[in-house]
């Protein structure tokens, strides 16, 4: 007989407060090679690795100069059917070659009944799916060996027969796997524009202290009907609504490692420090505001 | 309350194009129509599909222009969801199925352009293998005429009755158009990767010799296949040629 334990849950001292990352896309290695900019820790998608042996190469280049966090975006964890057992083979090869400070992947589905549709698709919050993308979470951090981060979707939909809101819903994940949370902000602020959530009444209901790193990026704004939709598209600047939230959201969660993320459009490398230095400022003085707070 | 993989059927169902009516009943309306809900997340992988293999295949792109090819990359989407988790993977059947599109029956060389390309962006993400010396095969305790070899990984041979490496080359960005004679008869292409990008014609028999050898087949019957179409063949001169251009990578075991 086999005794399941959770992992140990990411430990407050492992976090690197105030640190700011940047999303690592291949155009920009060669210049991030070169010119070593100041940037605490890069994240990748590691399914962008799992086949290219130069891509491969040159990451391996960059690890030895940053810290690395590989934020996954097809092991599908709330598929109804099993986890893809290769993907996941092929995600731990990659975390145990390059050693990161942080996985992590979201709570949503990509595939079904052999369709990987590769996009971030919505789940209904019911027991049933709880109990599936839990023992989904289990599987990967037994596999991996270590605890992975779990990022909440950017909505456009509520399912009618959802029995959970999503905090309520992450609350319980968190609690039967030791998993930690990716709080996205921007994914708030879309999802708050688009299913008419409470940004505020959101982020204090998260569990803070499981979230161990924050993501921020721009979206676009369309009309879609009658109404004004949010879309989470990572092509432009975070915008000030957002920065608002995240200075909100840094003071209830502790200011974790921050990530700018800029996923098409790329712009040229130095934007993206810009917007990292931004965040910079935001978590340092959120951080100050949390020190007060603990004394 | 309908189950979580009934649920995410339906959403498939929907993405490949079908009707909105059971799913959509499932959705708060929130202010907006479910079906305009769902169609954004529908929107959302289509777009990334297509621009996977528009990146996959930007000269197949080219040749078509971008509306035609959206056009064929849709129509291809809806049959053809990918069958792996990673998106760099997707596309594989995507050559045959632009060949046999009625609408692009005015460019025969198409489906062969982007088989070509294809091969390249398998070549150029390759691992490639460490090559062995001819005398390996010498130091065989068998007969080396029934082993079959390994061919570097980096490596893919096609061939087509269209001049389709000239064509690729022309349509690159950058490039200057000049007119293309494209019934010039059949090429045969050795495609290599890592450390750059290397495409070579080769005569016919040293490509069906490295092709056989590719494919899986014994040394012996490689060897016929090539001395079939070139009764001069060098066989000799070509096995060494292989080995010197370092494309075998080991030994493979007698099937």
């Amino acid at each position: 007989m086999t005794v399941r334990t959770a992992p140990p849950r990411t430990a407050r001292h492992e976090r690197h407060p105030s640190s700011v990352g940047l999303g690592l896309r291949s155009a920009h290695i060669g210049e991030i090679l070169a010119r070593r900019p100041d940037i605490d820790w890069l994240e990748v998608h590691p399914e962008n690795y799992m086949h290219h042996a130069a891509a491969l190469a040159s990451l391996t280049a960059v690890r030895a100069h940053y810290p690395l966090s590989l934020h996954g975006v097809a092991l599908s964890l709330g598929s109804a059917g099993p986890i893809d057992k290769d993907h996941l083979l092929r995600l731990k090869s990659l975390v145990d070659r390059l050693d990161p400070f942080l996985v992590s992947e979201h709570l949503a589905w990509t595939a079904t009944e052999g369709a990987h549709l590769n996009d971030l698709l919505p789940l209904p919050y019911t027991e049933e799916t709880l109990g599936i993308v839990s023992a989904h979470i289990h599987q990967t951090q037994e596999a991996l060996g270590r605890t992975i981060l779990v990022e909440n979707p950017a909505r456009y939909l509520r399912f009618r027969h959802a029995t959970m809101d999503e905090p309520e819903f992450l609350a319980e994940m968190v609690q039967r796997t030791g998993c930690g949370l990716l709080c996205d902000v921007s994914n708030i602020h879309v999802s708050a524009g688009n299913i008419d959530i409470d940004p505020i009444a959101y982020l204090d209901a998260l569990p803070a202290a499981s979230v161990g790193e924050i993501h921020l990026a721009g979206h676009t704004v369309r009309r879609v009907g009658d109404r004004t939709i949010l879309i989470d598209d990572h092509a432009s600047r975070v915008p000030d609504d957002v920065w608002a939230l995240f200075a909100d959201g840094a003071k209830r969660l502790g200011a974790p490692p921050t990530l700018i993320e800029w996923d098409a459009d790329l712009p040229p490398l130095d934007v993206l420090l810009e917007e990292a230095s931004k965040a910079r400022d935001v978590l340092a003085g959120a951080d100050g505001w949390c020190d007060a707070e603990a004394f | 309350m309908p189950k979580l993989s009934e649920v995410q059927s339906a959403v498939c169902s929907f993405i490949r194009g079908g009707p909105p009516d059971a799913l959509a009943e499932l959705i708060e309306h929130d202010g907006l129509a479910p079906a305009a809900r769902l169609a954004i997340y529908r929107n959302n992988a289509l777009i990334t599909l297509e621009a996977a293999l528009m990146a996959s295949f930007p000269i197949a792109c080219a040749l078509t222009g971008p509306r035609f090819f959206s056009y064929a990359a849709n129509s291809f989407i809806r049959d053809n969801l990918p069958a792996e988790p990673c998106l760099s993977e997707y596309g594989a059947t995507f050559p045959e199925f632009l060949a046999s599109f009625p609408a692009c029956a005015g460019l025969p060389y198409l489906g062969d352009v982007a088989k070509l390309e294809w091969a390249i962006g398998r070549v150029i993400r390759a691992e490639r293998g460490r090559p062995i010396p001819l005398a390996t095969l010498a130091g065989l305790a068998g007969d080396p005429a029934e082993r079959p070899l390994a061919v570097d990984p980096a490596t893919r041979f096609l061939r087509s009755a269209y001049p389709v490496d000239v064509i690729w080359q022309q349509h690159r960005p950058g490039s200057v158009p000049e007119t293309i004679t494209i019934d010039t008869g059949a090429v045969h292409l050795q495609v290599r990767g890592a450390d750059g990008l290397f495409i070579a014609r080769l005569p016919e028999a040293s490509w069906i010799l490295r092709a056989a050898i590719a494919d899986g087949a014994r040394l012996g019957q490689a060897a016929g296949a090539a001395l079939a179409v070139d009764p001069a063949f060098d066989l000799p001169g070509a096995l060494a040629a292989l080995f010197a251009e370092g494309l075998i990578v080991g030994l493979r075991e007698t099937p």
